[in-house]
C-alpha cells in the first residue's frame, strides 16, 4: 500500500470515529436526567416560563429533527449556541483553545525536557544510587493524583513562599510576544511564564515520570544490542553511541506513547484548569456539564475527540515514516 | 498582608495592552499620514464593554500610551473579587445565575432597591405611588444617563419591563415569572413617569421591582443583536464594563458621568474605582488566593478553609433556609405524626456545632428572622428522641418497617453529603426507620425538584435563598402553596392563608397572615426544619464590606479600609 493510500485510509477511519462520537454524544443528552430549561430559569420560575424556555431553545422538537439540525450545523462549522451564555459555542471554544493548547504544549515540553535526560542518566547508571532515585521518583510521579499535586503546589509556592501566582492567565503567549515585539518589554513574557509554570508542572508530572521510565527501558534495551557493542569496539565515543544511536532508536516507542496519551493529557487539563482557574476548554466543559449546556458539552467533547483521533493518525503516519520496517497497512 | 498581586499584575497587563494598542495606533497613524498623535483609543470611548478602553484610571504607571508622562491619580482604589463562578452574559435579562447578578449589580440599576435591612429604597424611580390595586405609578429620575450617553426615559422602563415579561418581545427571559402579570403601561412624558398595570391585583409588585428587573436602553438593545448584547453592556450604574469573558473574568471601572445615587454614599459615588471579578471554581484555590493577597473579597469559602484563613474570615448570617422536604401526600409522610417525629429526632444543636461552629440560626419555620412575616414565637423543634418515638407509635405506621431514600445533591453546598448522612443516622434512631442516602448530581436533582410534583423524590434535602425580604413574596408561595413550584404538599389551610396574604394591601396585614401561615407550617411539619445557613467570605485588610443576607454582592458598597485615603 502506498503512503498516500495509507494516510487516506487512516483519515477515513478517523472521520468515521468522529461521526460515531457525535451520534453517541447526541444520544446521551436524551438519556441523561435533567432539563436544561429548568436550570436556566430563575428559581421562582413557573412551569409556563420553563415551557417557554424549552420552546425557545428548540428542546420540544423531535429528537431526529434536533439531530439533523445539529449535523447540518456541524457541516457548516456551526456548533450551535450555548444555552447558558447565548453566544456561539464555536466562538467560545476558539477563544479558550489557545489557553488549553499552551498548557498542553508547556506540560509536554517540560515532560520531554526532563524525562529524556533522566531516562538516559538512569539507564547509564543502572542499579546504582542515581538509578534508584530516578526510578523511585518516577514511580511517585506516576502515582500522584495531579489534582492533589496542584493544590499542594499552590499551598507551597504562592501561599507559603509568596512566589508565583495561584493561577489564572494574564496573557496568552501570542499576546505576550506581540507586546515584546511591539514595545520591547519582556515583562509580559515573564508574567506568562509565572502563570503557566505551576499548572504545566502539575499536568506534566505524570508524563515526565512515565516517559522517564520508558526512556530508561528503551535505552537499556538498545544498549544491550549488538550494534552498540560493535560501535564501542570500533572506538566510537560513548556520547555519540548514547545520543546518536541508542537514544534515537529508543524514541519511536516514545512517540507512540505520547500520541496515545493525548486523551489523558486533555482529561488531566480539565482538572488542572479547575484547580488553577486556567481559562481553557476544560473549564468550559466542566461548567457545561454542571448546567446541562448540551451544545457546549458536545462542542468541547467533539474537539477532544478530534484532538485524540488527529494525534493518533499523526502518530501512525510518523511511526511509519520513522520506522521503514513498518508497512503501510 | 500584601496588596493584591493579581491586581498589580492585571494593572500591568492593561498598561501593556494599551502600549500594544498604542503601537498599533501609531503604526496605523503613520500609514495613514496622521502625524497629529491623537489617540484613536480616546475617540473610541463610547461606553461599550468588551473592548479595552483607556481612561485616566488605567494610566497607573505614570505613562500614557504614547509614552508621555502624566500625573498619577492617587485616589485609585482597585479591588479584586473572587467568586466560585463567573458572569455568563452581559445581557441583564437573559440569565439567572447569582454570580451574573453580582456582576450586573454594579453596572445596571433598577427602579427600586431592597437595602440590607430589607427596606425599599428609590433608585431610578425617584418616587412611587400605588394608585389602586392594579396600578402603580413610578416617577423616573431625571438627569440619569446610560453609559453610552443616552438619557433614561420612561420609554426605556416600559421597554425593559416588556423585554422581561413578554416572551414575544425579543427574548424569553428566565426572570419573567414575577413580571408576567404586568400588561399595561401608561407613560406621562410631562411628569416623566410611567404607570405599570397588572392584569390582577398584585400587592407585591413594588417589592418584586425592587428585587430585580434592570433597566436597559431601548435604543441600545434594538440596535444590537442578541449575541452582541451578551457581550456588551450599557447600564446606568456606577461602573462600566471594560473587560469580559464568559464565566471567567469581569472588569469594570467607575463611570465618571454617573448620576450619583444618594443612598450609596454621601456623594453618591462608590469608593472603588475599578474592580475585577474573577472566577475560581476550586474552593481551596479561592482560599489560597485570599491568603496570597491576590483577592480583596473572596466568596464561597468552604468550612475546610476556615481555620487557615484566620482573621481574613468573616462569617455572616444569610436567609438561605435549609430543610429536608417530605412529600406529604405519600406514605409514610401523609401522617403528620411521622413528619413531626422526624423533626424531634434531629439533633439540630449537635449538627450546628459540628458543621457550622454553632453559627447557623436554627429554624422552626421557613421565614428568616429578618423578613416581614417571621413568627418570633415559633421555636425550632427540640431534640427529643422519646417524643419522636411516642409520635411514631401514634402514627398509622407504628408497626411498619419504614424504608426511605433521602436524596441529596452533592457539591451544591458545603458539607452536603455529610449533613445528610448525619440526619439519616439520627432518623434511624427511631427503631422502625431505615434511611438510605441517595447522592444525586446537582443538575439532575435540581431540575427534577423544579419540575412537576410527580417527578420529585418523596424525601430530599435542599435549600432556598433569595432576596424578597417578605415571606409571601419569597418562600411561602413558592414552597407551601398548593400550586407553588417548590411545593410537595397540597394543604388547604396553608394555601388559603397564602392567598389571603397575597390580597392584603398593607404590609402589616400581610405580616400577620404570614405569621399565621408559618405557625400552621410549623405545626404540620411538611419539612424537617434545619437552619438558616451562615456563609463565609474572606476580606483583605484593604476593604470593608457588610455582606447582605441574600448573599448578593455590591461592589459599589465596598469601602476603602487602607486608612490613608
Amino acid at each position: 500500500m502506498s503512503f498516500n493510500r495509507f494516510a487516506a485510509k487512516r483519515t477515513g477511519h478517523g472521520v468515521l470515529v468522529l461521526f460515531s462520537v457525535v451520534a453517541v454524544l447526541f444520544s446521551i443528552r436524551f438519556i441523561y436526567p435533567g432539563d436544561p430549561a429548568i436550570l436556566i430559569a430563575a428559581p421562582d420560575a413557573s412551569q409556563e416560563v420553563i415551557q417557554s424556555i424549552r420552546e425557545d431553545m428548540g428542546l420540544n422538537e423531535p429528537i431526529y429533527v434536533q439531530f439533523f439540525d445539529y449535523m447540518a450545523g456541524l457541516l457548516r462549522g456551526d456548533l450551535g449556541t450555548s444555552y447558558v451564555t447565548g453566544t456561539s459555542v464555536s466562538n467560545q471554544i476558539v477563544g479558550r483553545l489557545p489557553a488549553t493548547i499552551e498548557l498542553g504544549v508547556a506540560a509536554t515540553v517540560i515532560s520531554i525536557a526532563l524525562s529524556i535526560p533522566f531516562g538516559v542518566i538512569s539507564a547509564t547508571n543502572r542499579n546504582n544510587r542515581i538509578d534508584s532515585v530516578v526510578t523511585i521518583s518516577s514511580l511517585v510521579g506516576v502515582s500522584t493524583p495531579n489534582f492533589w499535586l496542584g493544590i499542594i503546589l499552590v499551598l507551597v509556592f504562592p501561599v507559603a513562599l509568596g512566589i508565583l501566582p495561584t493561577g489564572g492567565r494574564e496573557f496568552g503567549l501570542y499576546e505576550a510576544f506581540s507586546i515584546l515585539f511591539t514595545t520591547g518589554d519582556v515583562s509580559a513574557i515573564i508574567t506568562w511564564v509565572q502563570h503557566i509554570i505551576l499548572p504545566a508542572v502539575t499536568l506534566g508530572t505524570y508524563y515526565t515520570a512515565l516517559l522517564t521510565r520508558l526512556t530508561r527501558n528503551g535505552m537499556l534495551e538498545e544498549l544491550g544490542q549488538l550494534y552498540i557493542r560493535a560501535s564501542r569496539a570500533k572506538g566510537i565515543s560513548e556520547t555519540l553511541i548514547l545520543y546518536k544511536h541508542a537514544l534515537r532508536n529508543s524514541l519511536a516507542p516514545l512517540l507512540t506513547i505520547l500520541g496515545l496519551q493525548i486523551g489523558r493529557l486533555v482529561g488531566g487539563a480539565v482538572v488542572i484548569e479547575e484547580v488553577f482557574y486556567w481559562p481553557g476548554v476544560g473549564r468550559l466543559f466542566i461548567n457545561a456539564i454542571r448546567n446541562l449546556d448540551w451544545p457546549m458539552v458536545q462542542g468541547t467533547l467533539l474537539l477532544t475527540a478530534l484532538a485524540i483521533v488527529g494525534a493518533n493518525i499523526l502518530v501512525d503516519i510518523s511511526y511509519a515514516v520513522l520506522n521503514p520496517e513498518v508497512e503501510y497497512q | 498582608m500584601e496588596d493584591g498581586n493579581s491586581e498589580v499584575s492585571r494593572s500591568d497587563r492593561r498598561t501593556m495592552l494599551k502600549a500594544l494598542l498604542s503601537g498599533a495606533a501609531v503604526t496605523v497613524a503613520g500609514c495613514s499620514g496622521n502625524q497629529g498623535g491623537e489617540s484613536t483609543e480616546t475617540d473610541a470611548s463610547d461606553g461599550n464593554s468588551g473592548i479595552e478602553q483607556p481612561t485616566d484610571a488605567d494610566v497607573s504607571d505614570g505613562t500614557d500610551m504614547a509614552g508621555t508622562t502624566v500625573s498619577t491619580d492617587t485616589g485609585e482604589f482597585a479591588i479584586t473579587f473572587t467568586q466560585g463562578a463567573g458572569a455568563v452574559t452581559l445581557d441583564p435579562h437573559n440569565h439567572s445565575t447569582p454570580e451574573t447578578y453580582d456582576a450586573h449589580a454594579a453596572v445596571y440599576e433598577q427602579l427600586l432597591f431592597v437595602d440590607g435591612g430589607g427596606d425599599i429604597q428609590p433608585m431610578l424611580a425617584s418616587d412611587w405611588e400605588r394608585l389602586d390595586p392594579l396600578r402603580v405609578k413610578f416617577t423616573i429620575r431625571e438627569g440619569v444617563t446610560f453609559h453610552n450617553g443616552d438619557e433614561l426615559t420612561p420609554e426605556d422602563v416600559r421597554y425593559s419591563v416588556k423585554r422581561v415579561a413578554d416572551d414575544d418581545f425579543g427574548i424569553v427571559s428566565p426572570q419573567s415569572t414575577s413580571y408576567r402579570n404586568i400588561t399595561g403601561f401608561e407613560i406621562n412624558e410631562d411628569e416623566n413617569s410611567i404607570i405599570l398595570e397588572t392584569e390582577a391585583p398584585d400587592v407585591l409588585l413594588v417589592r418584586k421591582l425592587a428585587n430585580g428587573l434592570p433597566i436597559v436602553s431601548k435604543n441600545f438593545v434594538e440596535s444590537n443583536s442578541e449575541q452582541e448584547l451578551a457581550t456588551t453592556a450599557n447600564g446606568t450604574g456606577p461602573f462600566t464594563v471594560t473587560e469580559f469573558e464568559e464565566d471567567n473574568i469581569f472588569v469594570a471601572e467607575r463611570f465618571d458621568d454617573y448620576w450619583g445615587w444618594p443612598w450609596l454614599t454621601e456623594q453618591g459615588f462608590p469608593q472603588v474605582t475599578e474592580f475585577t471579578m474573577e472566577a475560581v471554581p476550586e474552593s481551596s484555590t479561592r482560599a489560597s488566593r485570599a491568603l496570597a493577597g491576590e483577592s480583596d473579597i473572596t466568596n464561597r469559602i468552604a468550612a475546610a478553609d476556615y481555620d487557615r484563613l484566620g482573621d481574613l474570615l468573616e462569617l455572616y448570617q444569610t436567609d438561605r433556609y435549609e430543610y429536608m422536604k417530605m412529600k406529604a401526600g405519600v406514605e409514610p409522610f401523609d401522617s403528620v405524626e411521622v413528619r413531626k417525629a422526624f423533626n424531634y429526632a434531629v439533633d439540630l444543636e449537635t449538627l450546628n456545632e459540628t458543621f457550622f461552629d454553632g453559627q447557623a440560626l436554627l429554624a422552626g419555620q421557613p421565614i428568616p428572622p429578618f423578613w416581614v412575616g417571621h413568627n418570633e414565637e415559633i421555636e425550632p423543634y427540640p431534640f427529643d428522641l422519646d417524643q419522636a418515638q411516642e409520635l411514631m407509635s401514634q402514627s398509622p405506621y407504628a408497626s411498619d418497617e419504614i424504608e426511605l431514600e433521602l436524596h441529596t445533591a452533592v457539591g451544591a453546598l458545603a458539607s452536603d453529603l455529610d449533613i445528610t448522612q448525619a440526619v439519616a443516622g439520627m432518623l434511624e434512631e427511631i427503631p422502625n426507620v431505615q434511611v438510605d442516602v441517595v447522592e444525586r448530581d446537582f443538575a439532575s436533582l435540581f431540575s427534577t425538584l423544579r419540575g412537576p410534583i410527580d417527578g420529585k423524590p418523596d424525601f430530599y434535602r435542599s435549600s432556598t435563598g433569595g432576596s424578597p425580604g417578605e415571606a409571601i413574596a419569597g418562600k411561602l408561595e413558592r414552597m407551601f402553596h398548593a400550586e407553588g413550584s417548590g411545593t410537595l404538599w397540597e394543604d388547604e389551610e396553608t394555601t388559603q392563608l397564602i392567598d389571603e396574604a397575597k390580597e392584603a394591601t398593607t404590609i402589616e396585614e400581610r405580616a400577620e397572615i404570614s405569621k399565621e401561615a408559618a405557625q400552621v407550617i410549623h405545626d404540620k411539619a411538611p419539612d424537617i426544619f434545619l437552619w438558616w445557613r451562615p456563609s463565609a467570605i474572606a476580606l483583605s485588610d484593604r476593604v470593608a464590606y457588610e455582606p447582605f443576607t441574600d448573599e448578593s454582592f455590591y461592589m459599589q458598597l465596598v469601602e476603602d479600609a487602607r486608612g490613608d485615603n
